[in-house]
């Protein structure tokens, strides 16, 4: 054949428009995933508007640690993480001396530093002010972990031996850290923790309604909050809070034992 | 503020549009190098 | 340059036999390699509980390491890009390898961040949900575009090579199908030659400010958190600087083991090495000086909690890490100030203490700042890397090396057109005219173009 039949003109010219159609079907079903998704993801993190806080009354707290352990059981943390716990240092020396106990967990920080450095969002700030990770997105690349500077967060680093993960705290090669236990205060429960202190010394609420015990209590006393020169503006508030002794906490993180207790006068002292 | 915080979902697109537009240039770049006379194997001077 | 009558002592043997040395080098990097990726599974199976870090520390040398590659990647940057603008002649002979060592350089260290991963399989997250607002992402955004443009601009100059071995006797099938694919449409003429070298401008241009992008944003993984050491506007140019001498310092030591095992020693001169290693004075100059700007600042400004911090790198429980830093930093100073006694010998003595001392200092900008609570205890304290951080990391070194030794042996990792182009500038169907360089088998072929 000489000149091109007919048929092969047009069967070229059909392969490429289904090229045409097929990529602009896959750019569209991208585009419409990436959407969907987003949607989708933001309605299951909608909450009622708030401002959720914790004030902590440090006159009350002994350092017997029921939060911790509260919490630990609440939430199934795994082994050497701890999404609460109560610091312990003293100052001064025997006869004149005293310990300070200074619990701590993520301070649902208004500007949180782990939201904003997050990748893919898994971090995030609900209306109601609690902070939170989605752990079916995080991808474990710990940067939150990094960029927070109270040192709140864990990860669960290793494989549990039955393969089971019975808590969403368990889940592996994710980060992890104080939720508010949300799943108590979306039923209108209070947190583990508030639950538990036999001394009361806990308080939760939310701060943008002026009849809540804690913004009641807010309202009489004054509140200190940790390392606010940061800019995160922790919504953790604590009434009596001594200063050295929330300096070393924030260098020292976790202290369980009483015996480890930092010795906050040695350490702006000689050192 | 937190809507800006939490705005997201456009990292891929802006990878694909940053990447894939050098990716793109630098294809019809090295295209215009070789150039029209490219395929035809002869030499001017 | 040394001048010399006979072409054949210029000759770069190409199509490179695969000798007993090469074949050993392989196989060890293999090994080392098979070795790293059994670590890997075994981390991936078990999690990242497989390594040292913790609950405080929780970057380590993964995070070290893709920073530490990152900044090698800006080798060929310098010596490929800012050299050409500068007209340095001297450059010719390595650009061709400092080109693939951004290229593979990059790879490895984007693959230290799947190394680092939780959940390696959820990657693609960052594409389909990434946010803007990360730095993070800005860090994907820019390596990647960098990684487009370091394979562009070292397979764009490799053409001109590719069009003029593709008939040379003695390659492989593959070779001789990838060097017609790659080389496809090129004939040498002079339009083509003139545009080439236009869009090689071009890119020379354009890719300096990639580059610096580039390691700024790794710099602002850290600098733009509030961390005490970290939260320093100094990261910036801290790192860019760190990065061109450490990219520098690799170019030399590649250059310097081709020049050995390659046979290069005509084309790869003591000139070349001195004129390297004076670039690496400079460099030296102003790493030590942001370095002393850094802790004079932090020193005397004296905020307690940043003392802290400085305090683990100077006495601490870094100090042997600062000072071995130090004393590499040092030494290599000194050698490349004395490098006239014997020029090749001493700089590329302190490139390998330079490549060293830039891995140190990567790590004690990580590593000290997440340091906290000090004292030992589950889950918290000193970080310590384990034997799977150890086999991984030399598994990436080693494919680092592997990448490119395989690429020295199939594509001529000398520029031969830009070499036959400085030696007579006048002649303008420079470009493919890779005769004169080349022996196969030991005999001077035709020009074939």
């Amino acid at each position: 054949m000489d000149k091109p039949s007919p048929n092969r003109v047009k069967h070229s010219m059909t392969r490429r428009e289904l090229v045409q159609i097929g990529g602009a079907a896959l750019g569209v079903a991208g585009v419409g995933s990436l959407v969907h998704i987003s949607l989708a993801q933001r309605a299951s993190r909608s909450s009622p508007p708030g401002r959720m806080a914790m004030l902590i009354d440090l006159r009350k707290c002994f350092g017997c640690q029921a939060c911790s352990v509260a919490c630990k059981s609440e939430n199934g943390v795994l082994l050497g993480n701890f999404r609460t716990w109560v610091g312990q240092s003293y100052k001064g020396k025997y006869p004149r001396v005293r310990r300070h106990f200074l619990p701590r967990m993520c301070n649902h920080c208004e500007k949180p530093a782990c939201v904003k450095v997050c990748p893919v969002g898994a971090s995030y700030k609900r209306a109601d002010g609690t902070v939170l990770i989605d752990k079916n997105i995080c991808i474990g690349c710990r940067y939150c972990m990094s960029a927070c500077p109270y040192g709140v967060r864990s990860f669960a680093w290793k494989r549990l031996p039955d393969q089971e993960v019975a808590y969403p705290s368990q889940t592996l090669g994710v980060v992890d850290k104080c939720d508010l236990c949300v799943h108590r205060l979306d039923k209108g429960l209070v947190p583990s923790c508030v639950n538990t202190c036999p001394a009361g010394a806990r308080v939760v609420g939310n701060l943008n309604d002026p009849d809540s015990e804690i913004s009641r209590i807010m309202a009489d006393q004054p509140v200190q909050t940790l390392a606010p020169e940061l800019g995160t503006q922790p919504n953790v508030y604590y009434i009596g809070l001594d200063q050295d002794a929330a300096e070393a906490s924030l260098e020292s993180g976790v202290r369980m034992i009483p015996a480890q207790a930092t010795n906050v006068t040695d350490r702006l002292g000689s050192e | 503020m937190s809507s800006l915080m939490n705005a997201q979902g456009i990292g891929g697109l802006i990878f694909i549009v940053l990447f894939g537009g050098f990716a793109i240039a630098y294809f019809r770049m090295w295209q215009w190098v070789i150039g029209p006379d490219g395929n035809q194997g002869d030499k001017d001077s | 340059m040394r001048e010399t009558n006979a072409e054949k002592e210029f000759a770069y043997e190409f199509p490179t036999a695969a000798g007993i040395r090469y074949r050993v080098a392989i196989g060890i990097l293999g090994v080392l390699v098979l070795a790293g990726l059994v670590a890997w599974i075994n981390q991936l199976i078990f999690g990242l509980g497989e390594t040292g870090m913790k609950n405080s520390v929780n970057w380590g040398i993964y995070m070290t390491n893709f920073v530490f590659f990152i900044g090698i990647s800006h080798a060929g940057t310098l010596i490929s890009a800012v050299l050409r603008l500068l007209n340095a002649e001297w450059r010719r002979p390595i650009t061709r390898v400092a080109e693939a060592i951004t290229v593979f350089a990059l790879l490895l260290g984007g693959f230290q961040l799947v190394l680092d991963s939780g959940r390696p399989l959820r990657l693609v997250n960052v594409f389909v949900l990434g946010r803007l607002q990360s730095p993070l992402l800005w860090d994907l955004a820019s390596v990647s575009v960098y990684f487009a443009s370091a394979c562009f601009y070292l397979l764009l100059p490799l053409i001109p090579d590719l069009g003029a071995l593709r008939n040379q006797p003695g390659l492989t099938q593959l070779q001789k199908k990838t060097y017609a694919a790659l080389s496809s449409g090129w004939n040498n003429s002079s339009r083509q030659q003139q545009r080439l070298k236009r869009v090689i401008g071009i890119m020379a241009i354009l890719i300096i400010p990639i580059m610096v992008s580039v390691h700024s944003v790794v710099s602002w993984i850290f600098g733009l958190t509030v961390r005490y050491m970290w939260h320093s506007s100094i990261f910036g140019p801290y790192f860019v600087v760190g990065a061109i001498f450490s990219g520098v310092a690799a170019v030399v030591l590649s250059v310097a083991v081709m020049r050995r095992t390659m046979r290069l020693e005509a084309h790869l001169t003591a000139l070349h090495f001195n004129k390297l290693g004076a670039l690496l004075l400079v460099m030296a100059c102003l790493w030590f000086y942001f370095t002393l700007a850094e802790y004079l600042t932090t020193g005397y400004g004296g905020m307690t909690a940043e003392l802290a911090v400085l305090k683990m790198k100077l006495s601490g429980e870094f100090a042997l890490a600062f000072w071995a830093m130090i004393l590499c930093m040092a030494s290599a100073f000194v050698l490349l100030l004395l490098r006239k006694k014997s020029v090749i010998g001493m700089t590329t003595a302190a490139s390998a203490l330079i490549v060293v001392g830039m891995w140190l200092e990567r790590f004690t900008i990580i590593v000290p700042t997440l340091t906290k609570p000090l004292e030992e205890g589950y889950n918290f304290g000193l970080y310590r890397p384990t034997l799977t951080e150890w086999v991984i990391s030399s598994g990436s070194l080693a494919g680092f090396a592997l990448l490119l030794m395989v690429f020295a042996r199939f594509f001529p990792i000398i520029s031969l057109w830009e070499i036959q182009e400085a030696k007579d500038p006048t002649r303008e169907s420079n470009i493919g005219c890779t005769a004169p360089l080349i022996s196969g088998a030991g005999e001077l072929v035709e020009t074939n173009v």
